[in-house]
């Protein structure tokens, strides 16, 4: 996927083109998939969350490329939630019956890392939406306007190549 | 639900396939940089893989142009191979395991020349091992730089004894012993909290020597003993602990003394290096012609089997140690019957070792039981190789990891004969040279189970003809004339100890041939100045020691005796209190009483 195309596409969305709902749940979906780590069935399961909800996929794209360099930042973190979960006698039933459930272990479940992860992403999945939601109505009802209208952007929007540029959004 | 769409089938249909193209684009070279990167983690030097291919539904892996360089010779690999296919078992593979039923590794080979440098460009500092060997062999490089330098007159009276590192090992060692004496003064609590609840266990003991008679009452006075029986086992386990902290930290102090005694000896070589006079100690002078070579290769070989026994120990604890950042830790949690999640049950090994002008020696091999929970898989994990060729030569080795039990024990044991020694080098510019032709038998041993080694090498070479460096100092001719006469000779290398005092020794026909020679080529004046050089060093130490003896020398009895004792009598308060919960044990005098 072309990362321009997302751009703009985000940048359309922001501009009205899409619900905010859409967009914070799609913001807040990429989230939980960035802070997970890659190359297990968890990453697979919420990419293709994105395609069965009805939420904003480039916002999903755009989020889950941010977080994932904060996924990386909160290894340690997640390791310790992972650990304390993973290592918890009541649960160690469960885990245990996962465990040995054909294609469950494909989710590596059972690694400190992606486990914290998810809980993590799960944790913060509410949080992200309301600020996610709140973002994108704050912006198109009162920063839009007053952003259009500094000199800045009205001296940049004189200019010839951000005129293309608002021909190629459009 | 309004954020469902009404396709949603369709859509997931797209969004599934997508991930599949991805999966298929990507996926074969990521786990090629994955491979590369893990490799590169535990070797500590480059590895380079050409391709890596995988058949999802045939469950095959195959990795073709694989090179592992070697961390302590960046310009050769320490292991190579053509190729290596790995059979999966692929109804494990849907559970997330990785189990391969069958592999085969084929084109292996050892310590090839590389074209370009195998060092990582952010290469981790030096392992303690691999800083302990280079320590050992530090005073025989010393030693060859200063045997072209002149002799300084009088080379005994300068001596500084605050600069010998052996009279600084002695002074950590009291101050250590201090340390210890001082902490288990400190600790003196709860080998008497011990005491007091054994003496309050003896009491409740003695008390069912009392009492009634009736089948109820013997029945209270078994379950009593046999709570008896409990409180003495907690105490021993607290005893034992305590003994256990003891014996580490006494063994600290031995080690340091140890040291002090090798570093004595090192002293004594730079100090004739730095005056100018050549050491006649034939082992310094073995170091010196084969510890560069043999460091070498030691440091390749403990650096693998320390990393085989860490990550088994590893596999085992009950919590796992902190992970390298984005890894995580896998946890597993198999129920009976069930396999790990990652078994290599057997894989057939063939290759060649270089034999020179008389072609290559093939081998063949196998590789079994490397898994990722010892405990489940309960058997050890066994390499075996072996080959023969032609002129008799041959090869055998043999390593066992015995990850199953506690502690993880590693072992090694090899033989090879006709080993072809032309272009190998001895020593260096100034005290060495080159072999012109020979053939060596070797065979050595080496185990390591927690952090102590043991083990020795030995080297035969026979049919040998060396080529003299060009040498300098005042003993080069004779040297040079000792290293032309010599047409075999035997090598030991020794390695004891634990890893942050490892004791590696060296001996050789050819150490004390060049003592001999260096002997009777040095004048009355030299070898008088290196005499007195030498005592002035021993009369420094022996001082030293004869004040450190008093902080280090009665520890062992201070510290451990009173737990010994208390341990032995822990053991005798158990035996009664067993014999009292079985009802027997008439000969002790606690029991009377009990069965009236």
């Amino acid at each position: 996927m072309n990362p321009l195309r997302l751009v703009k596409d985000m940048i359309l969305a922001l501009h009205g083109g899409k619900e905010p709902r859409h967009l914070a749940a799609g913001f807040a979906l990429g989230a939980a998939l960035g802070l997970v780590p890659k190359g297990n069935l968890f990453a697979a399961v919420f990419f293709l969350l994105f395609f069965l909800f009805r939420v904003d996929k480039r916002a999903a794209f755009i989020s889950a490329a941010l977080f994932t360099p904060v996924g990386f930042a909160l290894d340690g973190l997640a390791h310790r939630v992972g650990l304390a979960l993973l290592t918890a006698a009541p649960l160690r039933g469960l885990w245990t019956y996962l465990y040995n459930l054909p294609i469950v272990p494909l989710t590596r479940f059972n690694n400190t890392v992606v486990l914290g992860g998810v809980v993590l992403g799960a944790v913060l999945y509410y949080p992200l939406y309301r600020a996610g939601l709140r973002g994108a109505a704050y912006y198109q009802s009162h920063l839009r306007a007053r952003v259009e209208a500094t000199p800045l952007v009205r001296a940049l929007k004189g200019l010839a190549f951000v005129q293309k540029y608002e021909r190629w959004l459009a | 639900m309004s954020w469902l769409k009404k396709g949603p089938l369709f859509s997931l249909l797209g969004g599934g396939l997508l991930l599949w193209l991805l999966v298929w684009a990507f996926f074969d070279p990521l786990l090629k940089r994955g491979l590369i990167a893990a490799g590169q983690s535990a070797a500590g030097a480059k590895v380079e893989i050409a391709s890596a291919r995988t058949q999802w539904l045939a469950g095959t892996l195959e990795l073709d142009g694989v090179a592992v360089a070697d961390r302590s010779a960046p310009m050769k690999n320490a292991v190579q191979f053509s190729r290596a296919l790995f059979q999966f078992d692929v109804g494990q593979a849907l559970r997330g395991k990785a189990v391969i039923r069958r592999a085969s590794v084929t084109g292996l080979r050892f310590g090839v020349a590389r074209a370009t440098s195998g060092a990582l460009p952010k290469a981790g500092p030096p392992s303690a091992l691999e800083k302990r060997i280079k320590d050992s062999l530090a005073p025989a490089g010393a030693a060859a730089a200063a045997a072209a330098g002149g002799v300084k007159a009088n080379a005994a009276a300068q001596v500084d004894a605050a600069k010998l590192q052996s009279l600084k090992k002695l002074d950590e060692a009291k101050v250590r012993a201090e340390e210890i004496q001082k902490e288990w003064a400190g600790k003196a609590g709860e080998t008497k909290a011990i005491a007091d609840e054994a003496k309050a266990v003896g009491e409740e003991l003695k008390a069912l020597g009392r009492g009634g008679s009736s089948p109820a009452d013997i029945l209270a006075k078994i379950a009593k003993a046999q709570d008896a029986q409990k409180k003495i086992k907690e105490l021993i386990a607290r005893s034992d602990a305590q003994r256990a902290l003891a014996r580490r930290e006494l063994a600290e102090v031995q080690d340091d003394l140890k040291r002090a005694g090798e570093l004595r000896r090192q002293d004594a070589s730079s100090l004739l290096a730095q005056a100018g006079l050549p050491s006649l100690d034939s082992a310094d002078l073995t170091r010196r012609l084969l510890g560069d070579a043999a460091a070498a290769r030691l440091n390749t070989a403990l650096r693998w089997l320390r990393w085989a026994k860490e990550k088994a120990a590893a596999r085992k604890a009950a919590v796992p140690p902190q992970p390298k950042r984005g890894a995580g830790a896998d946890i597993e949690f198999p129920e009976p019957g069930t396999m790990p999640q990652f078994l290599l049950e057997q894989a057939e090994l063939s290759g060649s070792l270089d034999g020179g002008a008389q072609g290559p020696l093939d081998f063949k091999g196998t590789l079994r039981g490397v898994t990722s929970n010892p405990t489940l898989y309960g058997k050890p994990a066994v390499l075996d190789l072996s080959g023969t060729a032609s002129g008799g030569r041959s090869l055998t080795v043999t390593a066992r990891l015995d990850q199953q039990d506690d502690p993880v024990a590693i072992g090694v044991s090899f033989s090879a004969a006709g080993l072809p020694l032309a272009g190998a080098t001895l020593g260096d510019a100034s005290l060495g040279g080159t072999l012109a032709r020979g053939t060596a038998s070797a065979s050595g041993r080496l185990k390591s189970v927690r952090d102590e080694w043991d083990g020795q090498v030995l080297v035969r070479a026979s049919g040998v003809r060396v080529e003299p460096a060009a040498g300098s100092g005042p003993a080069a001719a004779a040297v040079a004339a000792a290293l032309k006469s010599v047409d075999s000779f035997q090598a030991k290398v020794g390695i004891s100890g634990r890893e942050n005092a490892l004791n590696l020794s060296f001996s050789s026909n050819l150490g004390e041939l060049l003592a001999g020679a260096m002997r009777k080529s040095l004048s009355a004046g030299l070898d008088s100045q290196r005499a007195a050089l030498q005592a002035k060093v021993d009369a420094l130490y022996q001082d030293k020691l004869k004040a450190v003896s008093p902080a280090t020398g009665g520890l062992s009895a201070s510290v451990l005796g009173p737990l010994d004792a208390q341990r032995a009598g822990l053991d005798k308060l158990l035996k009664d209190a067993l014999g009292k919960s079985a009802g027997g044990g008439k000969e002790n005098d606690l029991l009377k009483g009990l069965f009236r």
